[in-house]
């Protein structure tokens, strides 16, 4: 048995599997049943195709009768439910339309009306959700799974995976990373956590044999504007970009419930976020927008043969 | 790094709404089986009302039982899909019971007691295991019972099944139990037999479905076949003059339909609890009870649940407070609990959680309940033309303490 690793892009991410098996065209089955199954993931909760579900919801805004969703959709937005609830409103999947305010390719600010007139679109409360009936109370609002669907497809791999029969592996879904379970002989894999600041470096190293680790940061999408670095993550209830923290990694059982609580302790800022997440009992790495590393678990570790993955 | 209590909430809910997703319930060991080490301990104290003096024949004591139990429950994880409980129970209980009634001469039926103050005790122990599986969980239990005059095995397997997301769980099981009587002081009375054996067996499905986040529905089925010695040998009967043991068929079968419905009222954090049962029986009896509970939460750590029920039933085929002329089948039996009646109960639980981070971790839940029940024939919805004295009226207050290690 050795270790195979498998790339492949989807959700706008590079992505891996790393399996144990007696060669690669032996995994090649399993590689395929994963791989679909992200693949089926991105079609159904594309913002960008017709044919998703996302788009059927966001085109029934406005409407009266709204729109009747399947059973995995329906626990889907059951989670975002919870989120909101559980982030003071923070984790608001309807804040997407923001988007259309915020271009950071184009360097430039928006105006505050602009801002405020994407902002009468968002807010979780706006939305009639009587499962399986959801209603978007305005025209022109629009739901968005983008900040949690890839955690969602990193578990549903990692379970496939191991109601397949796997014992040993790892799913990275653009840095979303699920254990499918530790290395045959027990020992965790080595997680990297890519650095915000330095391109190729890495912040911190994690040992990761079960459950999850996710992470958030400002280093995906920004823009510096007189000096002031302005990031993709946009607080729902000012419809500004939030600052303080410039990267958090947390480890839970779930990548969804990893992913999710990285995401609002990023919202939450560098002194509420990470006070949360260690509320919360999750183990976490942290950097705040001065470079400097707080966390609940060592973050360190040079002795590590092995890398699975890097953020 | 301490987690606090809303913080754990928090962490339970968003880890909740996960595991709801398809596929992901089974997710590494996150969602293992008894993850932690439970263990538990239950005082309870049940006090039956005297049975009135009017009713009572002169020069009898009207006390009637006491019961002290003590319940300890523990419950281990075996690996990722394996758990194992084990409960024991010990019960003291004192006093007398209703032994036989006579005809008075205007016809009131007067209560005989039993003479003694009966000093007993039961030993009860069950072990019990689960296996869990992606889609639900197989359990199986096996447990004895011990008094001083009697034995009883019991045994049972059953299953679970989620399906549809988990929104619809079938479940099932069958159980047996061998009870082995050996009436104490029988050589004194010589009505009482000196031994007998009783067999059941039982059998029942259920179906739960979630209809919205807020509420779910259980309907179920069960039936239970008993045979052999099915008499009570500490009653007797007067049966035209003289006094005979208590003589029941000697097989039963019992059906029950049990409905249970839950919504959860977000916006004031309570939980209603209704609840219906029909009981029917091929002694011809059949029996209806309605409960309404009421789960309120204060501040995220207190839940205080007062609920109420309303039992009524008829009488089996056989039963007479006293009689006049022999059955011709042999079978005679003025046990109160084979009489009709009705019956109201009051329940007030109080509940608390807290934790106690010294040493290791350690989740409380403690509670204090009190109940209050009432058989009376005038709470009966027919007429009944002669009360049975014996029915009994009681208070249960309990106690109980459970730790997660």
């Amino acid at each position: 048995m050795q270790s195979f690793s498998f790339a492949f892009r989807a959700m706008g991410s590079p992505c891996e599997l790393r399996l144990y098996g007696s060669s690669r065209e032996a995994l090649a089955p399993l590689v395929a049943l994963a791989t679909d199954e992200v693949t089926r993931l991105e079609r159904k909760y594309s913002r960008y195709r017709d044919d998703s579900v996302t788009s059927e919801i966001n085109r029934s805004a406005g409407k009266r009768c709204g729109v009747v969703v399947d059973a995995e959709t329906a626990a889907l937005i059951d989670y975002a439910d919870i989120a909101h609830r559980q982030s003071d409103g923070l984790f608001d999947i309807t804040s997407g339309v923001l988007r259309e305010a915020w271009d950071f390719k184009s360097g430039r600010l928006p105006s505050e009306i602009q801002v405020q007139r994407a902002l009468a679109r968002v807010g979780w409360g706006k939305v009639n959700w009587d499962r399986p009936r959801l209603q978007l109370s305005e025209p022109g609002m629009e739901l968005d799974f983008g900040g949690y669907v890839k955690e969602y497809a990193a578990d549903r791999v990692a379970a496939l995976c191991r109601a397949e029969g796997a014992r040993s592996g790892i799913v990275d879904l653009g840095g979303d990373l699920c254990a499918i379970g530790p290395h045959p002989d027990g020992r965790p894999w080595q997680v990297g956590v890519r650095h915000p600041r330095r391109n190729g470096e890495v912040m911190a190293r994690l040992p990761l044999a079960y459950g999850a680790i996710a992470s958030s940061g400002d280093y995906e999408r920004f823009m510096l504007v007189d000096g002031v670095r302005y990031a993709h993550i946009l607080d729902p209830l000012t419809g500004w970009p939030v600052s303080g923290l410039a990267c958090v990694s947390v480890w839970a059982p779930h990548c969804l419930v990893a992913g999710t609580s990285s995401t609002i302790a990023m919202l939450k800022g560098a002194k509420e976020g990470p006070r949360w997440l260690d509320n919360l009992g999750l183990a976490s790495v942290r950097m705040d927008s001065f470079g400097r590393l707080s966390g609940s678990v060592h973050a360190g570790g040079d002795s590590l043969e092995e890398s699975a993955c890097s953020i | 790094m301490a987690a606090t209590k809303r913080g754990r909430r928090a962490l339970h809910a968003l880890s909740a709404g996960a595991a709801a997703l398809p596929g992901l319930a089974g997710n590494g060991f996150a969602e293992a089986p008894a993850e932690r080490v439970r263990a538990e301990y239950g005082w309870s104290n049940y006090s039956e009302d005297s049975v009135d003096s009017d009713s009572l024949i002169s020069g009898s004591e009207g006390d009637r039982y006491e019961i002290d139990m003590h319940q300890f429950s523990a419950s281990v994880p075996l690996g990722d899909r394996f758990d194992a409980a084990l409960d024991v129970s010990y019960e003291t209980m004192t006093g007398a019971s209703p032994w036989f009634i006579l005809p008075a001469a205007d016809g009131t039926p007067v209560q005989v007691m039993s003479g003694a103050t009966i000093e007993e005790e039961r030993t009860d122990l069950l072990l019990s295991g689960s296996y869990y599986l992606d889609r639900g969980k197989l359990s199986a239990g096996s447990g004895i019972s011990v008094e001083k005059d009697y034995t009883a095995l019991n045994g049972n397997v059953a299953g679970e099944w989620h399906l549809n997301d988990k929104l619809t769980t079938l479940s099932g099981g069958l159980g047996f139990s061998f009870d082995d009587i050996e009436p104490t002081d029988s050589n004194l009375f010589l009505l009482r037999p000196e031994h007998g054996e009783k067999n059941s067996q039982s059998l029942f499905f259920g179906v739960a479905q979630v209809i919205d986040r807020f509420s779910v529905i259980q309907t179920s089925l069960a039936f239970q076949r008993s045979k052999g010695y099915l008499d009570d040998p500490y009653k007797q009967v007067f049966v035209a003059g003289s006094v005979l043991a208590d003589s029941r068929p000697d097989a039963r079968l019992q059906g029950a339909w049990l409905t249970r419905y839950r919504r959860h009222f977000a916006p004031v954090e309570g939980t209603l609890h209704a609840d219906y049962r029909f009981a029917v029986d091929d002694w011809s009896m059949t029996a209806h009870s309605f409960e309404l509970a009421w789960y309120q939460s204060f501040f995220d750590f207190v839940r205080v649940v007062p609920s109420f029920r309303y039992y009524t039933q008829s009488q089996t085929n056989f039963y007479a407070p006293y009689y006049l002329v022999p059955r011709s089948d042999g079978h005679h039996s003025n046990d109160y609990r084979l009489s009709p009646y009705g019956a109201i109960s009051w329940k007030v639980k109080a509940e608390t959680d807290f934790h106690t981070p010294w040493i290791r971790p350690i989740d409380w839940k403690a509670n204090l309940t009190w109940e209050r029940y009432r058989s009376d024939t005038d709470l009966a919805p027919v007429d009944v033309s002669i009360e049975n004295p014996g029915l009994v009226s009681f208070n249960l207050l309990t106690f109980g303490l459970k730790a997660l290690f």
